[in-house]
């Protein structure tokens, strides 16, 4: 049987060749055309799904191709007759392989003469076109679903502003995808945010815009979309705190009063820390008590100072409502009533320092406590938006620019009020509208000496001051911004 | 040494064959197919039912094969009157030299090796059942006493189509007994021509001896071995069961045409004559064309067609091509 053995293991190694080949080339081919369709599809499939699907695939059409053409003896046998002449010559051969007699002998002996004058074709791997036409498509699709979705990144890369940097003719596309760690680390930061001692308002605000962040940044598929998202989450961040950070507001108006005081006191409330808003404070109230040496005259003095900070409050546009405003109001308020001079018994500067001692430390508790929260709330969010850029790695250049904290000024110990309000105006005094400066005519619409319309609009001040439309803090104000003006001679 | 022994004799049956055949050849023109059948009967030990019209040379056939054999050769012509005893022989009275009255037995033409039994259709039925036991057995029992025939033993019977007036048909149990019923047919033009020329010569038989009856023998005994696959012989079974209507198993055909089935005697016929075929065609197997070859002479005589047959103007052949046809 060794004829009919060797055509057997021949055919038996084209069948697995043949099977091995358009087997594998099915199982590339199939995952290749599954990337590609979900490619198109922007269906988002793991990787590892192809490639088991293609093995699977593969290891079917290998299976299945190799038990159609695996030449099992019977199958092989009734072949080679049919090659033979259909006498079940190799049928008869290997029912009787194994009998003795002399006619099987012969028998057999006579078939593998017939077997062995077969051409040698007949084993010859045949169809080999097959096997170049699937590797060529297994191949062709292979390249198509790699060089497809990178075409269909770079034409999404964008002009002028793609990912690439550089060249903006160079469209590239940085791809992202958002990975298991930088979602924990953004909900731990939610976490972090809801734990922390931000206020109410700004902390849900803050969370609103992270978690915001946390349901749009797993379908973000590029780098700059990434940008983007997170730029504006940084923005919300920002924005949600810098509404109650009033601080900054007050102490830039503090600043621009023409009052070394309120300069001290702008350093104070706009100070980042509360160690360093406590240091201005003090020297704030140190540079007050310089006003007790004025004896009875410290009461035209305070009232000045008191005025200014009205005005500066007035002029920082920051709601009355607001804590900071109001325990600054309440510093107003305690320091004209109980630093007036004459509510003193028997006056003495020592007196006067020492009330203005407690007055300053009895309003120092709201201010710092008002401060407190404003200082939590902007550590909250410095934290969160360095975070935000620590878990997405954007540098200081991807961060949009945001609230500026406030710059102390560099007022030195000898910085002192000018106790005399009627020289200069209001806030920087650049401009003061003298007698001879141009200003709108309410009743003519025309340009007009300042001097010339000035009673009209005291005249409709003090109307609406009748009809109740002032606010009554305001009005002192306003009454004592008139009166510089009827007393400035500055032109 | 058994194989190269072995493969001489295999060699030897083909170049007997060959040469019997040539022999015959110069007797009979013509008649290939009905010769290698008859060749196969006689090796495989069978008997051969001869169904053709007078003069196509049918008893020429069977004296040149005993010529040819060197086998002694009987004619036995079947008529109405012939007795049993005319056929097997009798024991007869005969006086001695001291003139007592003794028995003894008078072979009859039946003792010999090959037997022509012409138009053996004509005899009477008893006459017809004297052959039972002769070609099943090979032997004939007279007053009690058996009588061994030689072997090779062969019966080529005749029968003419055409006059079937005062016929007796041969029971089925007899018929069953031939191994084929061969059709003989008139012979084509060109073998026609040969015939009349041939005989305008001489109308002498010329064939001579060219094996013997041991070499016979020895034929069947080495056809005997030749080996049969599982699958031919299981398609040979469902061949011959196939034949029955009543079997759940039979074809659609056989159900249709069939009145009823062969024996199993055709089975046997069937793989003894495949083994004698495949070894004259010089193969060492039986193979399925062999079984459909021999199905025909096999068959033919042994299944009986129904009336739906022959409405649809089917002969037996015909019903057994469809048979063939539907056996898988």
């Amino acid at each position: 049987m060794k004829n009919f053995n060797d055509i057997k293991r021949k055919l038996a190694r084209n069948a697995f060749l043949r099977s091995g080949i358009l087997g594998g080339s099915a199982g590339v081919a199939s995952a290749s055309i599954g990337a590609l369709v979900c490619e198109l599809l922007k269906v988002k499939v793991e990787p590892w799904i192809f490639v088991l699907g293609g093995i699977g695939l593969g290891a079917v059409v290998f299976g299945t191709l190799l038990l159609c053409l695996y030449p099992f003896e019977r199958k092989l046998a009734r072949k080679l007759d049919d090659e033979l002449g259909r006498e079940e010559r190799v049928q008869t051969m290997l029912e009787f392989a194994s009998d003795e007699k002399e006619m099987s002998v012969l028998q057999r002996k006579d078939t593998e003469a017939r077997l062995a004058a077969l051409p040698a074709t007949y084993t010859q791997f045949k169809r080999i076109w097959q096997c170049i036409a699937a590797v060529c498509l297994a191949v062709a699709t292979c390249a198509s679903a790699v060089v497809v979705p990178m075409l269909g990144k770079g034409s999404t890369g964008g002009g002028g502003n793609g990912d690439g940097g550089g060249d903006s003719s160079i469209q590239t596309v940085i791809p992202f995808e958002v990975s298991t760690a930088q979602l924990v680390a953004l909900r731990e930061l939610i976490e972090y945010v809801q734990d922390s001692g931000m206020q109410d308002e700004p902390k849900t605000a803050t969370v609103a815009a992270l978690e915001d962040l946390l349901e749009k940044i797993v379908d973000v598929e590029a780098h700059s979309e990434m940008l983007v998202l997170v730029s504006g989450t940084i923005v919300a961040v920002d924005a949600a705190t810098e509404a109650k950070n009033t601080g900054y507001e007050l102490a830039t108006a503090f600043e621009k009063a023409e009052a070394a005081t309120l300069r001290k006191l702008a350093n104070a409330v706009g100070a980042t820390d509360i160690e360093r808003f406590t240091d201005q404070y003090v020297k704030f109230w140190e540079a007050f008590k310089e006003y007790g040496e004025q004896g009875a005259t410290a009461k035209d003095t305070i009232e000045t100072f008191s005025t200014r900070l009205q005005i500066a409050l007035a002029m920082s546009q920051v709601d009355g409502a607001d804590e900071l405003v109001q325990a600054l109001k309440a510093l107003n308020e305690a320091v004209v009533k109980e630093l007036d001079p004459s509510t003193f018994g028997y006056y003495t500067q020592e007196s006067w320092a020492n009330r203005m001692e407690t007055v300053f430390g009895t309003c120092q508790g709201p201010i710092a406590n008002a401060m407190n929260k404003q200082i939590v709330n902007n550590d909250v969010r410095d934290y969160t938006i360095d975070k935000l850029c620590e878990i997405f790695g954007l540098d200081d250049a991807n961060v949009p620019p945001l609230s500026q904290d406030y710059t102390p000024t560099t007022g030195g110990e000898d910085d002192k009020d000018d106790s005399n309000l009627n020289d200069g105006g209001l806030g920087t005094g650049d401009v003061n509208y003298g007698s001879n400066e141009l200003i709108y005519d309410p009743e003519t619409g025309e340009l007009k000496p300042y001097g010339e319309v000035f009673a009209k609009y005291y005249a409709i001040y003090t109307d609406a001051v009748h009809q109740g439309k002032i606010d009554p803090n305001l009005e002192k104000i306003l009454q004592a911004y008139f009166d510089m003006l009827a007393t400035n001679k500055k032109e | 040494m058994e194989i190269m022994e072995k493969e001489e004799q295999v060699k030897a049956f083909s170049a007997s064959i060959a040469t019997v055949k040539a022999e015959l050849a110069k007797d009979v023109v013509g008649q290939k197919e009905i010769i290698d059948s008859v060749l196969i009967a006689i090796v495989a030990g069978g008997n051969v039912l001869l169904e053709g019209v007078p003069g196509v040379g049918k008893t020429r056939l069977v004296r040149s094969l005993g010529r040819t054999l060197s086998l002694p050769f009987s004619r036995i012509q079947f008529t109405p009157d012939l007795m049993p005893s005319d056929v097997t022989g009798t024991n007869v009275a005969e006086k001695d030299e001291n003139g007592k009255l003794t028995m003894s037995f008078r072979k009859g033409p039946i003792f010999a090796n090959l037997v022509l039994a012409d138009e053996i259709n004509r005899a009477t039925p008893k006459t017809q059942s004297a052959m039972l036991e002769v070609m099943q057995e090979h032997k004939v029992t007279v007053a009690g006493q058996a009588y061994r025939l030689e072997e090779p033993f062969f019966v080529l019977a005749t029968q003419n189509p055409i006059e079937q007036d005062g016929t007796y048909p041969l029971p089925e149990a007899q018929m069953d007994r031939f191994m084929f019923k061969l059709i003989m047919e008139f012979p084509k033009m060109d073998e026609l021509k040969d015939i009349v020329n041939m005989t305008q010569i001489t109308m002498d038989e010329t064939a001579t001896a060219v094996i013997d009856g041991p070499t016979v023998l020895e034929m069947r005994k080495l056809a005997s071995t030749v080996p049969v696959m599982d699958e031919i012989m299981e398609y040979a079974m469902r061949l011959v069961s196939g034949t029955h209507p009543e079997l759940a198993t039979s074809p659609a055909s056989a159900k249709k045409y069939v009145k009823y089935g062969a024996s199993p005697r055709a089975a046997q016929a069937l793989i003894t004559c495949a083994k004698v075929r495949a070894l004259m065609n010089g193969n060492y197997n039986v193979s399925y064309e062999d079984i459909n070859a021999l199905a025909y002479p096999v068959l033919r005589h042994r299944i009986k067609i129904n009336y739906s047959a022959i409405n649809d103007h089917l002969t037996v052949d015909d019903v057994i091509g469809l048979l063939i046809k539907e056996t898988k």
